[in-house]
This record gives C-alpha cells, sequence and structure tokens, in this order.
C-alpha cells in the first residue's frame, strides 16, 4: 500500500504541475516496466497460433508495445542527463531480472521460463499503479496524464490475462509453487516500485 | 495489527476491549477494509464486548495470494483466527461478502458462532444478483476499478447520501483503488463465481441471528433476505428504512443500535428468534430499535401481508389488496 507516498507526489505535482521532468522520470519507469516484458511476449508470439492463450500473449505484445510508443511521444523529455542517470539506477533492478530470466535461467528451465516470465508480468502489472498521483485538475487536458491513465487501465486488462494464464496453465506445478514464483518476482518489483516512489516524493 | 498465520498465509487483524469479554467478530464486505469498523469497535468495546476486525485475504494488510482463494477460504480464516487467539465461540457479524462468509462459518461451526448478523447478503445467488456480479466483474476487469467503484457506488448508497458527498466522492474513490490491488480484488470477485448454495444448510445454525436488510437495497433484496429468515430457525429479519446496501457506512448510528439491542437481548438469553419480520427506527434514540412490519415485506409497494400461501390461487386475496393498489396507482 503506498497511499501516503502517492499523497507526498500527488501534492507535488499540484503545486509545480507535470514538470518535463517529472514526465521524464514516470515515462522512464513505466516504459521500462513494459520494455522488460517484451521480449517474452514477443518469443511467445512465435508458438503457432493454434489456442485461445496465445491470442491472449499476442494482444499483450501490442498493447504493451502501444504503451511504450505512446509514451516516447507524449513525454516531455528533460534534457537534464542526470533524470536519465538516476533512473537507470532505479530501473535496474527491473532490467537485470529479465536478463536473467532471458539468459541464465531460460535454456536451463525449459518450460519453466514461461511461468517465471508471466509471473515477472503478473508482479509488473499488479504493482506498477500511478494514476493515484495524478491531481484530478490534470486529467482533462494533459495529454500525459491521459496517457498514463489509459496505460493503467489496459494494465488491469492484461493483468486479468496473466491470472488466468496462472491458474489455468501449469497443471504440472501445485498452486502454492507457482504462486511462490510469483511471490519472489512480486517482491523485487514491490522494492524497485517502492524505492522508484520515494525518489518521486522526495 | 496483530497477525496471525492461517495455512501458508499471513492474516492481520485488529483486537480491542478487554481480555475476559465476549469476543464480537466483524467481516468486511468486498472492498472493504477492518479499518472501516472503527466506530462499530469503539461502541461495542463501551458494551462489554472484545472486538476482532481483520482483513480477509485479498483484502487490505492481509496477505493477498497472486491466484487467489475459494470463497469457503475465507471462513475458514475466521476460524484459524479464533483458534490462533484460543477463542472457543465468538459473535460474528458481517456485510455483503463478508455477510454470507459469516453466515457460511455458521452453517460450519455452529457451536463457535455466539450469535449471527447477517447484513445485505446472501446464502443462494438468484439470477439477478449473478448477473450483476457478472456485469461488476466484468467491469472491473474489461474497464478497470475506477468503474466498478462507480457502479457500487449507487448500489450501496441513497441519493441523499451520494448528493451530500459528491464533492468527497473522487477523494474516497482515489483512497479505495490506492488501496485495493487490482489483482486481488480480480481474484475475490472471481471466487463468487465458484459459491455453491448454502440454503439447505441454514437449518445448522442454532445461535440467535440478527439478519438486516435495507429497504431499497436492489443488489442483494429482500428474497436474499428471505431465504435467510426462513432458513435460520431463531432469526429474525429487520428492514432498515430508506437504506441501500451499505447502512452500515450511511446509517451507523441506526445500525449500531440495532446490533447493540441484539446483543443485549442476547445475553439476557431474551432473543425471540421467531423468524419474524420488524423495521427499524430511522431514530437511532427511539424508545424502542424497531417495531414490527404488518405489511407485506416482499413487496415494494404497501400491500397488506397475506396470510396465505403466497401464489395459492385458491386463496381469495385480501380484502383491502384492490383498495390499495388503485391508490398507488392514482398517486
Amino acid at each position: 500500500m503506498h497511499l501516503e507516498q502517492y499523497d507526498r507526489i500527488r501534492a507535488a505535482i499540484a503545486a509545480r504541475g507535470l514538470t518535463p521532468e517529472m514526465e521524464t522520470r514516470i515515462a522512464l519507469f513505466v516504459g521500462a516496466s513494459k520494455a522488460v516484458n517484451l521480449p517474452f511476449l514477443w518469443l511467445a508470439g512465435m508458438a503457432p497460433a493454434t489456442s485461445v492463450a496465445w491470442q491472449a500473449i499476442n494482444t499483450q505484445l501490442f498493447r504493451e508495445s502501444e504503451a511504450l510508443t505512446l509514451l516516447l511521444r507524449v513525454t516531455r523529455w528533460t534534457p537534464d542527463p542526470m533524470v536519465y542517470v538516476l533512473s537507470s539506477q532505479l530501473t535496474a533492478p527491473l532490467y537485470a531480472e529479465s536478463l536473467r530470466l532471458g539468459w541464465s535461467d531460460g535454456a536451463a528451465q525449459g518450460e519453466g521460463i514461461g511461468l517465471a516470465a508471466l509471473a515477472f508480468g503478473h508482479a509488473l502489472l499488479a504493482t506498477v499503479r500511478l494514476a493515484p498521483i495524478i491531481p484530478a485538475e490534470e486529467v482533462p487536458a494533459n495529454p500525459f496524464a491521459v496517457a498514463l491513465l489509459r496505460i493503467e487501465q489496459e494494465n488491469g486488462r492484461l493483468l486479468q490475462t496473466q491470472i488466468r494464464l496462472l491458474k489455468d496453465g501449469f497443471a504440472g506445478m501445485s498452486l502454492s509453487d507457482r504462486e511462490s514464483a510469483i511471490a519472489e518476482k512480486a517482491a523485487l518489483v514491490e522494492a524497485t516500485f517502492s524505492s522508484f516512489l520515494d525518489s518521486l516524493a522526495a | 495489527m496483530s497477525e496471525a498465520l492461517v495455512g501458508r498465509h499471513t492474516v492481520r487483524f485488529t483486537l480491542d476491549g478487554p481480555r475476559d469479554a465476549p469476543v464480537f467478530a466483524f467481516v468486511n464486505g468486498l472492498t472493504q477494509y477492518s479499518s472501516l469498523w472503527e466506530s462499530y469497535s469503539q461502541h461495542l468495546v463501551g458494551a462489554g464486548f472484545r472486538v476482532l476486525r481483520f482483513d480477509m485475504l485479498g483484502q487490505g494488510q492481509s496477505d493477498k495470494p497472486a491466484l487467489g482463494v475459494r470463497f469457503e477460504d475465507h471462513w475458514r480464516t475466521l476460524e484459524g483466527i479464533l483458534d490462533h487467539l484460543g477463542v472457543e465461540a465468538a459473535h460474528v457479524a458481517g456485510i455483503s461478502y463478508g455477510g454470507t462468509v459469516a453466515v457460511q462459518f455458521a452453517c460450519e461451526r455452529p457451536e463457535r458462532c455466539a450469535s449471527l448478523t447477517a447484513m445485505s447478503c446472501f446464502a443462494e445467488m438468484p439470477p439477478q444478483l449473478y448477473l450483476m456480479g457478472c456485469g461488476l466483474f466484468e467491469a472491473l476487469v474489461e474497464v478497470g476499478l475506477p468503474s466498478l467503484q462507480r457502479w457500487l457506488m449507487p448500489m450501496n448508497m441513497s441519493d441523499e447520501w451520494l448528493a451530500a458527498n459528491r464533492d468527497a466522492m473522487p477523494e474516497m474513490m482515489r483512497r479505495g483503488y490506492a488501496i485495493n490491488d487490482l489483482y486481488a480484488l480480480q481474484n475475490l470477485m472471481e471466487s463468487v463465481n465458484d459459491f455453491e448454495p448454502i440454503t439447505d444448510r441454514l437449518p445448522r445454525i442454532t445461535c440467535p441471528t440478527l439478519i438486516l436488510n435495507g429497504e431499497y437495497d436492489f443488489f442483494t433484496p429482500r428474497k436474499c433476505h428471505e431465504v435467510l429468515r426462513k432458513g435460520i430457525r431463531r432469526s429474525r429479519l429487520v428492514i432498515v428504512q430508506h437504506a441501500y446496501h451499505a447502512y452500515t457506512l450511511e446509517h451507523p448510528a441506526v445500525t449500531m443500535r440495532l446490533i447493540r439491542s441484539f446483543l443485549d437481548h442476547v445475553r439476557a438469553g431474551t432473543w425471540p428468534g421467531d423468524q419474524s419480520v420488524w423495521i427499524a427506527a430511522d431514530d437511532p434514540s427511539a424508545p424502542e430499535p424497531w417495531f414490527p412490519c404488518t405489511g407485506d415485506h416482499m413487496r415494494a409497494i404497501p400491500m397488506p401481508a397475506s396470510t396465505a400461501p403466497r401464489g395459492n390461487p385458491a386463496t381469495p386475496a385480501p380484502r383491502r389488496a384492490p383498495r390499495a393498489r388503485k391508490a398507488g396507482h392514482a398517486s
């Protein structure tokens, strides 16, 4: 629960508006949460389109890509290089986990990569929620604020995809093992997201 | 908050009141969290109870299993907390989703239920309730949590409350959005899909039971509570005037008074539990908390009560019925 952090960030935005620096920091984090999952979705999308699950993954691939392109276009990027340096530190755990999943564990685990990647996707979509930082008065006219809300709304749909695939798939693995895999990823994403919120609230 | 390990999950709870007092447990509604019972807790602690409030699995501060829990896991969670506390039996109350959890607890563990307060809930889902539930789940999953919140507000509250709180509602919704984890809420709602009717098990409930239903509750309407009234031997149904689904929030003084009066009867051993129907006094300081319902409590128009079995064509209609219908039509 991040209510206290949300409150502080919203107060800062209400006082100073959504500055290019703030937009850049948010866009880099939300963008990272999308980018780290794309390779797995792309790989899964190469499979034969013979199942309903394939359709869900294909949809997710393009929705996540859409979110990234939307952020790229609507963000007013700051020219301050330090913002990018600090952001790369904050998002590094997400990229590191993505690389670890893709290159270290993937070959060894075989089918396990599917579960780990879905668990990572679940954790990202469930945890990275920023709608409460947007002051109500920013919403109607600010393209960045509207984009954030659109992305978060889409996240809710994609989250159900992860839940369905994790619940209904992997029949050979117990529910508690699946939940443990998700909990591990959730802890990592939660810690990273909380650090990000702290940095925005500072 | 304190915590208890129930199965492999951690549940967080608050316990207020003297250690040796009888335990009264509240079970939350779907999007509620335990702190919303704060004023009720203070009131009941003042009346000599030890009040237990807890977040169900998937809610507030308790664990939120990523792939959800089964609906029946919730009453087992309550039992797990009572075990953890070493409490043999408790007075149990719940509203909406939590009301059905409370009823299920009373069915499965009648010996551990000292009394039951069932509010805005059901033992089986009539088609309207089931389809509304499907629609709300779809709103949550396909449109998002704000959509679910916008549907629930008018189901839960009256026009008067909505008008009076119009300016405050965006912030209420924002806080609700921040506090409720979307995946956990999706799982909680999905668990209702597997809910099996418990109507045939209601006769197992032997404790004094107060059933509360909002006058205008169209989400869990009168017929849901009628099933409870008919199935629970020592029950009384009390209709809360002018109320919708969430009268615990909109009419706390009236609701607290009803629960307190019920508990006074239970402690004194004077709860009639005759499956009769009553109407709550609008004024929480009225001399009596409720008065008998003399009309047909199943109708929305004020028809006199029929003593004949419903739907029996051989039985003549009450003599005043046509006049009442005509008068209603003319106005």
